[in-house]
Formats: C-alpha cells, structure tokens, sequence
C-alpha cells in the first residue's frame, strides 16, 4: 500500500476542456489538481468538465481547489461540471456542501452541455 | 477487535491510513458510512500533519482503533502543540462559497460525521477521540 496516485488527463474538445480524474484527491495530491485547473483557466480554459468516473475518493483538500476553482471560472464568465462521481465521492460533495454549488452529471455529454449553454 | 499504528507526518502517508482504516472497519458500515468514517480519520490526520506538525516528517501520529458491538473508536495521538478542535468555531458555508476559500471546513466535516471528544495528551500534545455507532450496520 503505497501513496495515493492522481492521475489527471487532459483534453479540450468543442471548447470545452475535460479533465479526467483517476485515482484519489487528498491533501497529498490536490496541489497537482490545483495546478492542472489553474494551467487551463491561465490560459483561457474556462468551460471545464470534471470527469470523475475514475476516482475513488475526495477530502475537503480536493473540493476546496475546487470551490477556488469556481470562484475563479465564474469570474470570467465560465462554467464547470463535475460528471460521473461515484456513490462514496458523490456523498463526500454533498457533506461538503458542494453540491448546493455544482450539480454532479451522471454523463459526460450532459456534463458538457451545461458548461457550453449560454 | 483493536488495531494500532503510527505514521510519520507525511501527507503521503494518508493513502496508508485510509486503506488501514478501510480495513479495519470491513462490511461492518454500509459504503457511505465506511466512506465517511475514512473521510473523518483523514480529515483529523491530515489537520495534525499540516498545522499541529507543520509537515514536520520526524514527529509521529499515532492512531488506535478499537470496535465494540455498538461502535467504532478512533483515537488519534500526537504531541504538537495543544489544541482542541472542539473550540473553534463552525465555518460560514455562504462565505466560504462566496469568496471561493480553499479550506476551513475538515474540522466542521468531523464533527457533523462523528461523536468527537477531546484530551490533553499526558505525555504533551492531544488526543482527540472519535466514536463512530454502527446505528447502520449491514444486516
């Protein structure tokens, strides 16, 4: 049982930039995560869909780069979605209270649409 | 049943903890218990490494867990400077919204997941205890 991997992939599409998480987010890897969002909002990247069908777990670390990360976004007119959380992560945001901030998608397409509507 | 470990304080020693915590409970919790009981451990565990310790790798947390019929038992020891959880203040969820803060709310997360108690550790430092009923074992 070695330290916890984030893996985190990049890709924009139509726009959108996706990023697909896999692995956990905890205070040992969020500052990873914070750096991947805040690579793409420096640079224009501000219709951004978390794709969360590969990871298994969140601390306060992860969803307060998240809640940041929508200060930020909205700032600039932009939007973010998170789809695909399993049932443990989706509890974990709802704790949270973040989901009285984001919805959570179950799909990815949904996920995308809502951060390219007007 | 009672396990006890101790980990250095590393942020990279937290996925170790979690997988040790998850262990120990087993199919005792349903998955949304357990996942909150893990979330909790890692919350306190994390908060001792990052501001009792200051990321300090030659100090020692030391967690025991204990399972009785009713409950679960953490008992998280360190020997930072004191502090005790229990007075600080809950946070403003609309400013913390609001202003976009990155942190402010593990400690809220414990206590709203787990009874908590705390004590001075005798030794130096604290131990913060918390109880977790199994009021939704898996039948």
């Amino acid at each position: 049982m070695g330290e916890a991997i984030l893996k985190i992939t990049e890709k924009i599409t139509d726009g959108v930039c996706i990023i697909e998480l896999s692995g956990d987010i905890d205070a040992h890897t969020s500052p990873a995560f914070k750096d991947a969002i805040d690579k793409n909002i420096s640079a224009g990247n501000t219709r951004i869909v978390f794709d969360f069908s590969g990871l298994n777990y969140i601390s306060s670390a992860g969803i307060g780069v998240l809640n940041a990360a929508l200060h930020a976004v909205k700032g600039k007119g932009g939007k973010m979605s998170i789809a695909c959380a399993n049932k443990v992560v989706y509890d974990t945001l709802d704790v949270m209270y973040f989901t009285r901030k984001m919805t959570v998608k179950s799909d990815i397409n949904s996920s995308i649409a809502e951060v390219k509507a007007p | 049943m009672k396990l006890s470990i101790s980990i250095p304080a590393v942020l990279s020693e937290l996925s170790t903890l979690r997988n040790e915590v998850t262990g120990f409970l087993g199919e005792s919790l349903d998955d949304t218990d357990r996942g909150r009981v893990v979330l909790a451990i890692d919350e306190a565990v994390s908060n001792v490494i990052t501001h009792g310790y200051n990321s300090d790798e030659t100090k020692i947390i030391k967690i025991d867990m204990e399972s009785y019929p009713d409950s679960f038992k953490f008992i998280i020891t360190d020997t930072a400077p004191e502090y005790n959880p229990l007075e600080s203040k809950s946070p403003d969820i609309d400013k913390y919204h609001d202003e976009g803060l990155d942190r402010g709310l593990g400690i809220d997360i414990i206590r709203r997941i787990m009874e908590v108690r705390y004590e001075k550790n005798p030794e130096g430092g604290n131990r913060l205890i918390l109880i977790k009923e199994k009021i939704n074992e898996k039948k």
